[in-house]
């Protein structure tokens, strides 16, 4: 008696298919199991190794770890030379930068791969990106981003009249870099039944007897944040006219609160980082650079600037709450 | 007081050394004060400005930069509240802006550089004080990792300050310096006053102390007050006040210690010169007595051609010779002794014997004055014994003279005990106790000094030269004993001494040394011998040629001792005696002479009346045999001769009854004696004591012969004492010789 191979019962075209399926079952186990071990390499450069940076570069590992435990895979440097970062760039799936200084050693070698930074003002950023790619739109088109470190102007506003609801001069100074924006902000400012008090200044005039006409007919001054110059030159003085005319001034930094401005609206390291870590986890922004406002924002008030200004203060919460609402309205 | 004298007080001087250093320190110190005053005024002055010019610079800064004139004003009228501050000025760092308030002169401040502006401008009364207003850039950034910009110079601030309140605080500070300062002083002036014044007062006090120490009055005591060094030189004056009162205290009891000392010194001094005086007068008339009968009749000796005559004139001379002998032997014993002790021979003599012929001695004297005489010795006396049995008889001797002397009724007790005995000596304790009239007890401690008796009626009726117990004291203490006196006023006296011998281990065995008076042997004779006789005194020669010319001896003469070498040198000579006082040459030389020509010279025994030892010394180093004083005992004389001849010339002749009996008859002999007695009893009656000692000396000299040893006891006792009896009793004591010598039965 004779025996027939099971395959031989087969027919020829069955055979095929059969095999043609084996091989892309094979194929595709195969990339799942090369994809699936492939971890995503992040370098962060930071301008230096204070305690707020490496706060930064450790909530982003933190956020990040935390969402995909094996998923990514760190490298730090700080402040390192061009010679230096060019050996760690080749390795590296992204590359962030943390403070201006480490976005202009990065802007420099002008990396293949997407680069995000942050900790940098938009002026900072834009100036960067105009020196190392000509434009921001060709640093965009490099797969260059930044999260800005101002927050936007409208959060302050809502600040303001949260803070003063009595108040309908708005004061807002402008500098040479936010100029443009003052059509923008009066709209803002009118749809919120309120009157807007521009002073533009820039870095020839008299900070003092410009600002101050402005100043003392607002109940409530803003100063945006311009080029470093501007704002160095006018935020003494500000806070100086303030103090005088008793006019409360919503600051855009923590150290302007502290100088005397009446409350902050600023980015936080943590912050900084939850807006990084949540640009990190989103992979269509990957394909081309841009420059985004930051998500996250913190609150802080000068109770005694409060206290003599005769401005009662309620829990931070609160503001957050009603400033959540201002800004979705 | 002079300027001098007032400088040169202690006061004062301590007021200068502490008030012109304290002005001095005073002068620096106001300086220093007054000019650290000034240093921390202006100090003060210039930090106020520099504060009032940097406060007001750092609220100027908004003004400034701002140009607001209103606020700058604000700023200078709160500053020209302050004290001092007359003025202030702001203006701009290219000095084209002014603002000025209050008295400032711009012009000092305008166009100066800004190096000038960093130190103060002093002018017309004024003081300038710049600070620079800086425009501060802060960041109010965060995260801003730029360097913060530069400050930027926006301006001066100058503040005028007037030291015209600088100047009034000066004034009242030097014041106030001046014023402490002379307050100081004055306190100092015044500390030291009484500190000076605290010092100087006991200083003074302790000058006029000593000052009347000085005076004499050492029983003032210095006060101790002021400082500690005071109070201590207070006290150490006054212990040396006190020690210097009490040294004299004692120096003055010293000086009537002293004093007296010498007063009872100068007492015994003049009781021994009257002693001497009286001694040497004493002397002086014992000693004339016999040489005036010596002269005299050497005068009559001259002229007289009766031979009869002469032969008695050279009788009384010859006892008045041997008196003068006597004496002078007392007188050169106690010389002796003065001079330094007794040379005490040391040799085997027995007591019993010595004892016995001692008593013979005296008994008849004791017989004669009615009195017992008790000899005894203890049966644990050591009867032979080593010593000097002369010295030791002899303080007996006297002790028993005296004893015998002084004692008209009972007795007299001789006692010998032994007090102690060793192995090689034994002290002997001899006493002799009497019941005559006894001494009286303040006359006790002197008995025993020479040249004193207890009374000078005791020489005049006991005779004596009063140096017997001061020689037995001196001769007691040769022999390592004491002697001492008891006494019972009317009732007697106990002398006793003690003294120390040595002790013989063959008591019997040992040849003893013979009692002289027993030892002389008459038998011998010297016939066949030459002798030379050296003397310059003819009449001594004569008596020395006749003496041994008596022993048969061939004398031949010389007259010095250059005739003796010549002599010695020419003939053959068995002997010589040498005087050593000669003319031409001397005894010694002559000696010298003889022995160094001759190397078989003669034996020689010089012969001198010098009783030095040194003299003896020179003689015998010169080659003498040995040496005798003169005048010379005949017995030591023949005996020292025929110790000195060689024995084979010396042939000793058996003479039987003596020398003399061989060319001597007995009745010639009797006669011989009968007439010295009588001369004896013609002298004692006519007291001529000065031929005494002459006849007593032939007496014992031909008692000696025929045995007649009684008969010599009898004269020896005699010359012993027949000085201190009076004349009856020596003519009784003669007639007793007298009828011994016609009881005895001669052979």
């Amino acid at each position: 008696m004779a025996f027939t191979h099971p395959t031989q019962r087969l027919k020829p075209f069955r055979r095929a298919t059969v095999i043609q399926l084996i091989g892309l079952l094979l194929l595709v186990f195969t990339c799942n199991y090369a994809f699936a071990d492939r971890k995503t390499a992040i370098l962060f450069v930071a301008s230096k190794s204070a305690a707020d940076y490496v706060e930064v570069l450790n909530t982003v590992q933190g956020h990040l770890e935390a969402r995909y435990p094996q998923g990514y895979e760190f490298k730090s440097k700080f402040r390192p030379s061009g010679k230096e970062l060019a050996s760690d760039l080749p390795a590296a799936d992204f590359v962030v930068t943390i403070g201006t200084a480490a976005a202009d050693i990065v802007f420099s070698v002008k990396p293949n791969v997407p680069v995000l930074s942050v900790l940098i003002t938009e002026n900072a950023f834009l100036a960067l990106a105009e020196k190392y790619y000509g434009s921001a739109e060709n640093a965009f088109a490099s797969r260059v981003s930044s999260i800005s470190l101002d927050q936007p102007v409208a959060r302050s506003i809502a600040l303001a009249k949260l803070l003063v609801p009595n108040a309908r001069d708005i004061g807002l100074m402008l500098g040479p870099a936010s100029l443009q924006r003052q059509p923008e902000l009066e709209r803002h400012i009118a749809d919120m039944s309120l009157r807007p008090q521009f002073v533009s200044i820039s870095a020839k005039d008299n900070p003092i007897h410009t600002i101050e006409p402005v100043l003392r007919r607002s109940d409530v001054f803003i100063p945006i944040s311009d080029s470093r110059l501007i704002n160095i030159a006018t935020a003494k003085w500000i806070l100086h006219l303030s103090y005088r005319y008793k006019v409360p001034v919503i600051a855009f930094s923590k150290s302007y609160l502290k100088a005397g401005a009446l409350a902050a609206v600023y980015s936080s390291p943590a912050d900084v980082a939850g807006d990084t870590a949540e640009w990190l986890k989103n992979p269509k922004s990957k394909s081309n650079g841009g420059l985004y406002a930051p998500t996250y924002y913190s609150l802080k008030f000068n109770e005694s600037v409060a206290a003599n200004l005769k401005i009662k203060l309620n829990a931070e919460q609160f503001y957050r709450d009603q400033f959540s609402q201002e800004i979705k309205q | 007081m002079t300027e001098g004298k007032r400088f040169s007080s202690i006061h004062s001087r301590l007021l200068v050394t502490s008030l012109v250093p304290l002005t001095l320190l005073c002068i620096v110190l106001a300086s220093y004060m007054i000019s650290s005053q000034h240093v921390v005024l202006l100090s003060n002055l210039k930090k106020t400005g520099n504060i009032a010019a940097q406060q007001v610079s750092s609220n100027a800064e908004f003004a400034l930069f701002s140009n607001n004139e209103e606020m700058l004003i604000d700023l200078g009228e709160s500053v020209l509240d302050i004290p001092s501050v007359e003025g202030i000025a702001f203006f701009s760092a290219n000095q084209k802006s002014f603002t000025k308030l209050g008295n400032f002169d711009l012009s000092l401040v305008k166009n100066r550089e800004s190096s000038e502006l960093l130190k103060p401008i002093y002018a017309n009364h004024l003081w300038y004080f710049y600070a620079p207003i800086y425009q501060k850039e802060l960041s109010y950034l965060d995260y801003d990792e730029e360097i913060p910009p530069e400050s930027q110079l926006l301006g001066w601030v100058v503040v005028s300050l007037t030291d015209e309140i600088l100047t009034e605080q000066r004034r009242q500070g030097i014041f106030a310096v001046l014023v402490v300062s002379t307050l100081g002083l004055l306190v100092a002036a015044w500390i030291a006053m009484r500190i000076g014044r605290s010092i100087s007062r006991p200083l003074e006090n302790l000058t006029a102390t000593v000052d009347t120490m000085e005076a004499g009055n050492l029983n003032l005591f210095a006060t101790e007050e002021g400082p500690f060094e005071l109070r201590k030189l207070a006290s150490g004056i006054n212990q040396l006040s006190t020690s210097v009162r009490q040294y004299n205290v004692r120096m003055q009891s010293e000086v009537a210690r002293a004093t007296a000392q010498l007063q009872i010194t100068l007492i015994e001094l003049e009781d021994a010169m009257e002693a001497q005086d009286q001694f040497l007068a004493r002397m002086s008339h014992e000693l004339r007595t016999p040489l005036t009968a010596v002269i005299g009749f050497s005068k009559l000796l001259a002229a007289e051609s009766d031979a009869r005559k002469r032969e008695e004139s050279l009788r009384i001379i010859s006892m008045s010779s041997n008196m003068l002998l006597t004496m002078i032997d007392d007188i050169l014993e106690f010389s002796k002794a003065r001079a330094g002790g007794f040379t005490l021979e040391k040799v085997t003599f027995n007591i019993d014997s010595w004892m016995a012929d001692l008593l013979a001695i005296h008994r008849p004297r004791t017989d004669e004055r009615g009195l017992v005489l008790n000899f005894s010795i203890d049966e644990n006396v050591p009867r032979v014994v080593v010593g000097d049995p002369v010295r030791f008889t002899q303080v007996i001797s006297n002790l028993l003279s005296n004893a015998v002397k002084f004692t008209d009724r009972g007795g007299v007790t001789i006692t010998i005990s032994c007090l102690a005995e060793e192995a090689e000596n034994i002290v002997l304790h001899c006493s002799v106790e009497d019941t005559g009239k006894g001494i009286k007890e303040e006359k006790i401690p002197v008995l025993f000094d020479p040249f004193s008796q207890e009374d000078t009626s005791i020489n005049r009726r006991f005779g004596g030269a009063g140096l017997g117990l001061s020689i037995c004291k001196s001769l007691v203490q040769a022999m390592g004993g004491e002697i001492k006196v008891r006494s019972l006023l009317g009732h007697g006296s106990v002398f006793s001494f003690t003294c120390k011998l040595g002790v013989s281990d063959k008591q019997k065995a040992l040849p003893q040394v013979a009692n002289p008076l027993e030892s002389r042997d008459p038998n011998k004779t010297l016939a066949g011998v030459t002798i030379l006789v050296a003397e310059d005194n003819a009449f001594n020669q004569k008596l020395i040629v006749r003496l041994l010319n008596a022993y048969g001896a061939k004398c031949l003469t010389a007259d010095n001792g250059l005739e003796a070498i010549k002599i010695a040198e020419e003939m053959h000579l068995d002997a010589i005696l040498m005087d050593i006082h000669m003319p031409v040459v001397d005894g010694i030389t002559a000696c010298e002479t003889i022995v160094q020509q001759s190397g078989d010279s003669p034996p020689i025994i010089a012969l001198t009346a010098d009783v030095r030892m040194t003299e003896e010394d020179r003689i015998t180093k010169a080659g003498a045999e040995m040496m005798l004083l003169k005048p010379v005992d005949e017995d030591k004389l023949i005996r020292s001769l025929f110790k000195v001849l060689p024995q084979s010339e010396s042939e000793p002749v058996s003479a039987g009854m003596g020398l003399l009996s061989t060319v001597v008859p007995v009745d010639e002999l009797k006669n011989a004696l009968y007439e010295n007695l009588d001369k004896l009893d013609t002298q004692l009656k006519e007291s001529e004591n000065a031929s005494l000692r002459g006849i007593i000396h032939d007496l014992m000299g031909l008692s000696g012969l025929y045995g007649m040893s009684e008969l010599r006891e009898l004269v020896m006792q005699f010359r012993a004492d027949y000085g201190s009896v009076n004349a009856e009793q020596n003519l009784a004591r003669v007639e007793k010789i007298r009828q011994h010598i016609k009881q005895f039965e001669f052979e």
